[in-house]
């Protein structure tokens, strides 16, 4: 067998272009896959790791069954714990700090060793009106030990002494200009407050191995108490999850496009070997033995690829993590790593993707006589080339079919549904070419001449035609992520605009019906304020049956009224009807909701907020289509107040002020209470930035759809244009001349992506819509739709990439040695 | 080694043997019918205008096509109820089959074309290395043999095919126009060489010829015209 690897080397070697350009489609694909896996995995982590790190190695809360704010913990039986740390847990304003929100943390010096120190404080430091900040909020802040910094909280301002700086681990993993956190010794606190010996947060660590039986042996060990999450596990996945979808979907277009440009590549070195895989049959070789050959060279080239592939999609990683880094902006990157499996991975995928690839031809030239493979007779394909596009039009026909007819059914399989579609294209366009052409160029050739030439080769041409599939797979990207990063735009947009308010006060820290009550009275005495315009709302998490759930306190005599986008009617007039009586305890609920937790009109559910548990009936089921995190329980504010002891909110309201100014001045009023002021376009624009930041991570993967598909683009010309060497010698020997060449080759890529990109436009409605329903797959549910005009910038631009990816083929290929093409092997 | 009686099992033996093409719509008949069989040791040429049938019927005594209908038997061996895996033995250990256009592998050296039946079969390379040398010198390319055949002229080219079909000492040498792209001494040379191995080994060796001249080296002549033999 030696002598087969030599020969396979050899025949890598032979032609050195086509070495490099199949090892570049190797590498840049596994790179691509390699990066894409290994940023979903970034992504989940960036979500995850401040909640995780924020946990300080607790597993969970325990709360008074008596519902009390502040409480002691006597009585509480160890069981299903290790230990519990008591803090009180506050917000507060740093005067001196440009008036920054704060949380504040009570905590005894014992709770300190959980803090890294450059210089840790003394336990005698570490009482009265000390603080600890950490090494970045000192940073931001020029701050250092000895220095004050004026604190509000409860009602008063507190100079305190900065006796420690720690690094940003745990508690303060996640501080930033706008939020940070500062710890101060708890009897100075407790004192403040009047609650000596009294906590408002109380975090345990878990004693058994899952989290599930420490909560339940804890709950049924101790009568006064109630364990609880910390933080759940399926809420931070199912935050990622949106983002690992979609970047998913762009994974599955850079898969198809360099699947379909290394298939392609193989396909037609095995064309060009038939001959040669017919001597070796002729000789007595058996098909195994091909397939032993062929693998061998399938799997140097997955072997190079995956090597190459790995490390640059390292290089790639590297940057993404930089980019995807959520606290980018503060310099914080996340220390860069990888799960080494996913070298594994890479080199799975490149090499069985090599080995599949080269095996392919053979499995097509199974049943055929050795004598049709050694003369390298083509099978009559026109019967194949009909079935083909049969079943092209079947699959589009029953995509559109399933779309338009059962749309319901079609967003559970949505993308499967999408992937049919464009295979669907690709089967179906070759015939429209074909027909094309035969009917329309047949008649002009004369007039074109080369030009006709050109088109007659991408019509027969199995490497030009394998061009337009990968310009319109790259094409079909660009319109995807392009028609999804301005819908989300245009989505956020409409749904700002069909809300009535002109100003928005979020994030409000205080939690305790006097602090509420001040705010309120004081908006309602505000004559600058419409009062019967002041609406709240609460957005809080919790669980039902152990499944996360979100509830959203509303009050139902203005919700409705208040939000035009999401439509609550129903026969009677609104489900927000059967709301408006707390004691009834109903709730309407997001069909995203009813849908994961399996809930109907008419079940009961069980729903724990802040660890107390009440039994709401569902009266309502309403598509609340992008509305916060889409899945919630609307249920009365009172419930959430007297029930669940909830008490912050989100304020809306309209002013006879202009809005901007207003905001402002209001700004400092609610510093004491952590409140955020937003009008509404601020609000609006924020909500888009933050959705941008996602499309632009989009973005950047269909530019490597982009890259990659013009690339593929590129070598397809190369090697059909190795493949037609021979041709162009005989035509040059006819007396073609050098730059008549040039105008075939260039004449045949252009025509290609003008056809290519002609497929796209045709196919672009369609594809708009499937790529709405996917939208709704991954919880995302977006109206999108194709406009020409927005695409044809992006449609031009990937013409002109496509045509400077000819040029180097211009200039590779001036020299043609005519004898040397010519010669029979 | 079994010996035969050649009328009762002839080496190759025909029957029927029909073979259509398609072309397009219509089907274009080659092969009409044939009977014939050739004894173990012969020495036969096929003759006929160009069109005739003549490699169409190469192929399917050489196991490389099927007939339409009819059966070729080879050695007393149905060839169309043959596996895959046998038809491969077959060819490796005892045909060798010279096509019209040479058809040698690109990248492999003058030496390992012609050894490329043993390798395919396993064998160790040292046991025939006097053969490779004896049939080197034979074609007259011993100061050639690393070059790949793209160095080579068609007539050098053409003597590698041989010297690869007869490295196995195969038992039946089919060979489609050898001296077609050779020079008159060379294709001299070459009928001597066949001939040669036609009676030392007792090689059944089949040719298809344009040339009369050749044509008579053998002990019988075969003529195909229109799909049928002529007598
Ligand atoms: N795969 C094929 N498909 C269609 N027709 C074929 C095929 N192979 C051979 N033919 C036809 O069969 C006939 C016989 O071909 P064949 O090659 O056997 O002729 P030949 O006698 O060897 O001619 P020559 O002396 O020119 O080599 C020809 O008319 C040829 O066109
Ligand atoms: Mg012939």
């Amino acid at each position: 067998m030696k002598i087969f690897f030599k020969y396979v080397l050899r025949t890598m070697l032979e032609k050195k272009a086509r070495l490099v350009l199949f090892l570049f489609a190797f590498t840049l694909s596994t790179a691509l896959f390699f990066a894409s896996i290994g940023l979903t995995d970034l992504i989940v982590d960036s979500v995850s790791r401040p909640i995780v790190e924020k946990t300080e190695g607790n597993h969970m809360r325990i709360v008074p069954e008596a519902g009390d704010a502040f409480f002691d913990m006597d009585g509480i039986r160890l069981a299903g714990i290790e230990s519990y740390t008591g803090t009180i847990v506050l917000s507060g304003v740093v005067q001196n700090m440009d008036y920054q929100t704060a949380a504040i943390q009570g905590r005894k010096y014992d709770s300190l060793s959980a803090f890294t120190f450059a210089n840790s404080p003394g336990a005698d430091d570490f009482t009265g009106p000390k603080a600890i900040v950490s090494s970045r909020t000192a940073g931001l802040f020029s701050l250092e030990t000895g220095d004050r910094i004026d604190v509000l909280f409860a009602g008063q301002t507190h100079s305190l002494e900065i006796v420690g700086i720690a690094s940003n681990e745990g508690l303060f993993y996640g501080d930033t200009n706008r939020n940070f956190e500062v710890v101060i010794p708890y009897d100075y606190v407790g004192e403040t407050l009047g609650v000596e010996g009294l906590y408002n947060h109380v975090s345990a660590v878990k004693s058994d191995d899952t989290l599930a039986a420490s909560i339940a042996l804890f709950n049924e060990m101790n009568d006064d108490f109630r364990a609880v999450e910390l933080y759940n596990a399926d809420l931070v996945a199912s935050m990622a999850n949106q983002q690992v979808n979609a970047l998913m979907l762009m994974l599955v277009f850079i898969v198809l496009v360099s699947g379909i440009i290394v298939y392609g590549a193989f396909k037609l070195i095995a064309t060009e070997r038939r001959r040669v895989i017919g001597t070796f049959l002729s000789q007595g070789a058996t098909k195994g033995t091909i397939r032993r050959i062929l693998m061998a060279e399938g799997f140097v080239y997955g072997l190079l690829g995956a090597i190459l592939g790995v490390l640059l999609g390292v290089g790639i990683l590297y940057a993404l993590n930089d980019y995807s880094s959520p606290l980018r902006a503060y310099g914080v990157v996340e220390p860069f790593r990888f799960d080494p499996m996913l070298i594994v991975y890479a080199a799975l995928f490149s090499i069985g993707f090599a080995m599949v690839s080269a095996l392919v031809p053979v499995w097509r030239s199974a049943r055929r006589e050795v004598k049709d493979i050694i003369l390298d007779i083509r099978e009559p394909d026109k019967k194949k080339g009909n079935l083909t596009f049969v079943i092209g039009i079947l699959l589009l026909s029953g995509s559109a079919l399933l779309s338009y007819a059962l749309p319901t059914v079609a967003i559970d399989v949505a993308p499967l549904l999408m992937l049919l579609a464009i295979v669907g294209v690709l089967m179906v366009y070759p015939h429209v070419l074909n027909v094309l052409v035969l009917l329309f160029f047949r008649r002009i050739l004369p007039i074109f001449r080369l030009t006709a030439l050109s088109v007659q080769n991408v019509r027969t041409s199995t490497a030009l035609r394998g061009n337009i599939s990968v310009i319109i797979i790259a094409a079909i990207s660009v319109v995807t992520v392009v028609s999804l990063s301005t819908s989300l735009v245009r989505t956020v947009t409409d749904a700002f605009d069909s809300m009535r308010f002109d100003i928005y006060v979020s994030d409000i820290q205080t939690n305790d019906p006097e602090s509420r009550e001040t705010i309120m009275s004081a908006l309602r005495g505000d004559h600058r304020i419409v009062t019967e315009s002041i609406m709240e709302t609460t957005y809080v998490e919790g669980n039902v049956n152990g499944e996360f759930a979100v509830a959203e306190g509303i009050d139902p005599a203005l919700f409705d009224d208040f939000t035009a986008y999401i439509n609550f009617a129903d026969d009677e007039g609104s489900m927000l009807d059967a709301l408006k009586d707390p004691a009834a305890r109903n709730t309407v609920i997001a069909s995203t909701t009813a849908n994961r937790l399996n809930l109907d009109v008419g079940s009961a559910v069980e729903l724990d907020i802040n660890g107390i548990v009440r039994t709401y009936n569902v009266t309502g089921i309403v598509d609340v289509r992008l509305w916060n995190s889409r899945d919630m329980f609307f249920i009365n504010l009172a419930n959430l107040r007297e029930d669940h002891h909830i008490d912050h909110g989100r304020i809306y309201f309209d002013t006879y002020e202009d809005p901007e100014g207003f905001a402002g001045e209001l700004q400092d009023f609610f510093r004491g209470y952590g409140g955020v002021v937003q009008t509404r376009d601020e609000a609006r624009d924020i909500n888009i930035e933050n959705n941008r930041q996602f499309s632009r991570l989009l973005s950047a993967f269909s530019l490597f759809a982009i890259v990659i598909g013009s690339f593929g683009a590129l070598n397809n010309m190369f090697i059909s244009y190795l493949q037609r060497k021979r041709d162009f010698a005989v035509l040059e020997s006819l007396g073609t001349q050098r730059g008549q060449r040039n105008r075939i080759l260039l004449a045949e890529s252009l025509f290609c992506v003008v056809f290519a990109l002609l497929v796209v436009v045709l196919y672009g409605s369609f594809h708009a819509r499937l790529v709405g329903q996917v939208s709704s797959f991954i919880l995302l549910p977006m109206d999108i739709r194709f406009s020409l005009v927005v695409m044809l910038p992006f449609l031009l631009a990937s013409i002109a990439i496509y045509a400077l990816a000819t040029l180097p083929l211009l200039i590779k290929t001036k020299e043609l040695d005519v004898i040397e093409e010519m010669k029979m092997e | 080694m079994k010996t035969q009686t050649h009328a009762e099992n002839p080496c190759i033996k025909v029957e029927g043997l029909k073979k259509n093409f398609i072309n397009g719509d219509v089907e274009v008949e080659v092969l009409k019918g044939l009977d014939f069989s050739i004894d173990s040791g012969e020495f036969v040429s096929i003759m006929g205008p160009s069109g005739s049938g003549k490699s169409t019927l190469l192929y399917l005594l050489g196991a490389l096509d099927s007939p339409t209908a009819g059966t070729v038997w080879m050695n007393g061996m149905d060839l169309s109820v043959m596996k895959a895996r046998d038809k491969s033995r077959l060819r490796r250990r005892e045909l060798g089959f010279v096509f019209q256009f040479y058809n040698l592998v690109p990248n492999l050296t003058v030496e390992e074309n012609i050894l490329l039946p043993i390798i395919l079969d396993g064998r160790p390379l040292k046991e025939y290395q006097d053969k490779l040398e004896e049939l080197l010198r034979v074609i007259g390319l011993e100061d050639r043999r690393t070059h790949t055949p793209q160095k080579l002229s068609g007539g050098q080219q053409q003597r590698v095919a041989i010297a690869r079909a007869l490295i196995f000492n195969p038992k039946v040498l089919l060979l489609d126009e050898p001296t077609g792209n050779l020079d008159s001494k060379n294709s001299e040379s070459l009928m001597k060489l066949v001939a040669d191995i036609n009676r030392d080994y007792r090689t059944t060796v089949v040719q298809v010829t344009h040339s009369d001249k050749y044509a008579t080296w053998g002990n019988r002549v075969i003529h195909l015209e229109d799909g049928v033999l002529k007598a």
